[in-house]
């Protein structure tokens, strides 16, 4: 079951995005799309170039980085251009005029990379 | 795309042509794809009523030639020309995307279907070039080292082989790279060393050791990267290995890329007269966005550290032809020569460019080109039509069929259709961390016997594979392509792709 939290440091009025957020001990970096906001590892898994500058396409289902330009699903965070490459991607929602968000769904990303997902 | 008919004048161009020392306003004539007469006697070269091309205005050179580029493979492009005759380049070498186990996929694929012509740089590695990933430092991914192959496939294919790839990078110490100066030695192509980037590879001492294997005639490429192993020691004073060799007669190469040219270190470079004698873009689709973009567009960069016009136009047309033996064909407008020619502007102004670390400077000319010939065929340009999303950006269509499925042919879907029960009692799945080119391998067997018992060509059989995966044409080694898609989804999509044929039976 996903558990939210609140998300510090960002406000859906005034920052500017995509933007850092704090999710329990963890930085995330969050996209506003035109599907809602989703949330990603501040750094690309290619070669750790912050993600703030990636881009948002194919209809705000992806980004892309800005410096070697891998693409990433926002949806399970699976590499498009670069197979075999994972973005950690994480729910994120607003509620009453706040972000919440929440960890990894840990069973799906699992379930997208073919890996074995362990018992409960 | 207008044709030109067979005899034009060319009038009133800057011709920029180091090869014949020329640089300054002369004609060209042009008849039957050829370059028939340059200067004042170029008008009475042409019978009567032949066109003449105005170009005043602008600098005309010899077609550029870029021999480091990325067409086939999984660095490489949906319309190769994109990066070529469409922006002013008129040859290029295709760096290392091919390896000998599937130089025959590359040949069916590129050999002739460009108007830009498309040389071979194949890397040593049987696959060639696996990924975005670079795991070409695991020893496994040379495999078996098929000598006899590479001497067979030359015989078949004269010509059209320039250079052998290797790369300066591994843990197994110098044999790699021996092995590949005396594989180059026995197929007659010079060396061509990757220094430079290593993606998540440990340096090895060995990088250094490619300047010492290099003999006379050898390239070196991604001159200067800033990653580790660079060619400034400590106290960026460039290294003595690398001036032996350069007095040696080792050509350095650019090799701009997505990884491998610093700004800094370029200038420390330049400050000791450390300077190109080739320059190449490395093209690829995770720089063709930026900051390469165009060979075009990184050429400013070196006029801007201190290269004159003529040095730089010489570094993409005469020295890279001679440097791969192509000096008959590439790089000088010299009567009888192919018209292979580009038309280009400089522009002035302020322009920013980028290193490939996100460092960037202002310089103040930039490269425009304006126009292309190739054989003597006029073909407009566009440097942006490379940058379209189904151009570079190679995604298996997991949640639907291509709309180039529907444009198969009844052969094609018959080589799909005996193409799934041959994979049927294959098992695989894709992992970076271990990639198994053993069944990638065994994977393109597969492929390769279906079209074979189909009695298709391998390239209609090629084409039917991508055209079931993949939204855009790319030419993918087709073992690696399987690889890469999950079982049951790639049994499933020949079956449905294949059903129609069957229907139509
Ligand atoms: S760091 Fe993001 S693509 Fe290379």
């Amino acid at each position: 079951m996903t558990e939210w939290q609140i998300l510090e440091g960002i406000d859906p009025a005034t920052s500017e995005f995509p933007a850092e957020a704090t999710l329990g001990c963890e930085t995330i970096l969050v996209f506003r799309t035109a599907n809602g906001y989703r949330g990603t590892e501040p750094l690309c898994p290619h070669q750790k170039v912050p993600l703030k500058t990636a881009v948002l396409m194919s209809g705000d289902t992806m980004i892309r980085c800005s410096r070697h330009h891998f693409i990433f699903r926002l949806d399970g965070g699976a590499g498009v251009n670069c197979t075999g490459m994972r973005l950690t991607t994480y729910p994120v929602r607003e509620v009453d005029g706040r972000l919440e968000g929440a960890l990894p769904d840990i069973e799906d990303q699992a379930r997208q990379t073919g890996a074995v997902v362990p018992a409960p | 795309m207008i044709g030109i008919g067979s005899a034009t004048v060319l009038k009133g161009g800057h011709l920029v042509d180091p090869s014949q020392g020329i640089d300054r306003v002369a004609d060209i004539a042009v008849v039957g794809g050829r370059v028939a007469a340059v200067g004042p006697e170029a008008a009475a070269s042409v019978p009567e009523g032949a066109e003449t091309i105005d170009l005043s205005g602008h600098y005309v050179s010899p077609g550029w030639f870029d021999i480091h580029i990325h067409a086939y493979g999984t660095l490489g492009f949906a319309d190769p020309d994109s990066i070529g005759i469409r922006q002013g380049v008129t040859s290029y070498v295709d760096a290392g995307g091919p390896g000998i186990g599937v130089m025959d996929e590359f040949a069916a694929l590129l050999g002739g279907h460009t108007v830009t012509d498309l040389y071979a740089g194949p890397y040593i590695r049987p696959m060639g070039i696996i990924g975005a990933q670079f795991i070409e430092g695991d020893i496994r991914s040379l495999m078996n080292f098929p000598v006899t192959q590479w001497v067979d496939f030359m015989a078949d294919h004269p010509g059209l082989v320039r250079y052998l790839k290797v790369a300066a990078l591994g843990s197994y110490g110098t044999g790699p790279l021996k092995m590949g100066k005396g594989l180059a030695e026995i197929i007659g192509v010079p060396l061509y060393g990757h220094i430079g980037e290593y993606q998540h590879q440990p340096v090895d001492p060995c990088v250094y050791e490619i300047f010492n294997i290099s003999q006379p005639g050898d390239i070196i490429t991604h001159l200067y990267h800033a990653n580790d192993g660079p060619v400034l020691d400590e106290d960026s004073r460039v290294l003595p290995v690398v001036r032996d060799a350069e007095r040696r007669g080792v050509l350095f190469d650019v090799g701009f890329g997505a990884f491998n040219f610093g700004w800094d270190l370029a200038e420390k470079c330049f400050a000791q007269d450390l300077r190109p004698h080739i320059i190449s873009s490395d093209l690829q689709q995770f720089n063709v966005l930026g900051p390469v973009k165009s060979l075009a567009n990184i050429l400013g960069i070196f006029l801007h550290l201190g290269m004159s016009l003529d040095e730089v136009i010489d570094t993409i047309t005469h020295i890279p032809a001679k440097a791969l033996g192509l000096e008959d064909r590439i790089g000088s407008l010299a009567p009888g020569m192919p018209a292979d020619i580009t038309v280009f502007d400089v522009e002035e102004g302020e322009f920013e460019a980028f290193d490939t670390y996100a460092v960037s400077r202002r310089i103040g000319r930039r490269f425009a080109p304006v126009l292309a010939f190739k054989h003597g065929v006029r073909y407009e340009i566009d440097m942006e039509l490379c940058q379209d999303e189904r151009n570079w950006m190679m995604q298996i269509a997991e949640d639907h069929i291509p709309e180039a499925a529907a444009r198969l042919s009844g052969r094609q879907r018959e080589f799909l259709g005996a193409l799934r029960p041959a994979l049927e009692p294959h098992r695989w799945t894709y992992s970076l961390d271990d990639m198994d080119l053993a069944t990638a391998t065994a994977l393109q067997g597969v492929v390769h016997a279906a079209a074979r018992r189909t009695g298709i060509p391998l390239r209609d059989a090629l084409m039917a594979l991508y055209g079931a995966f993949l939204d855009s044409p790319f030419t993918i080694q087709s073992g690696l392509l399987l690889l890469q898609i999950d079982r049951d989804l790639a049994l499933d999509r020949l079956e449905a792709v294949a059903r129609d044929c069957r229907a139509a039976a």
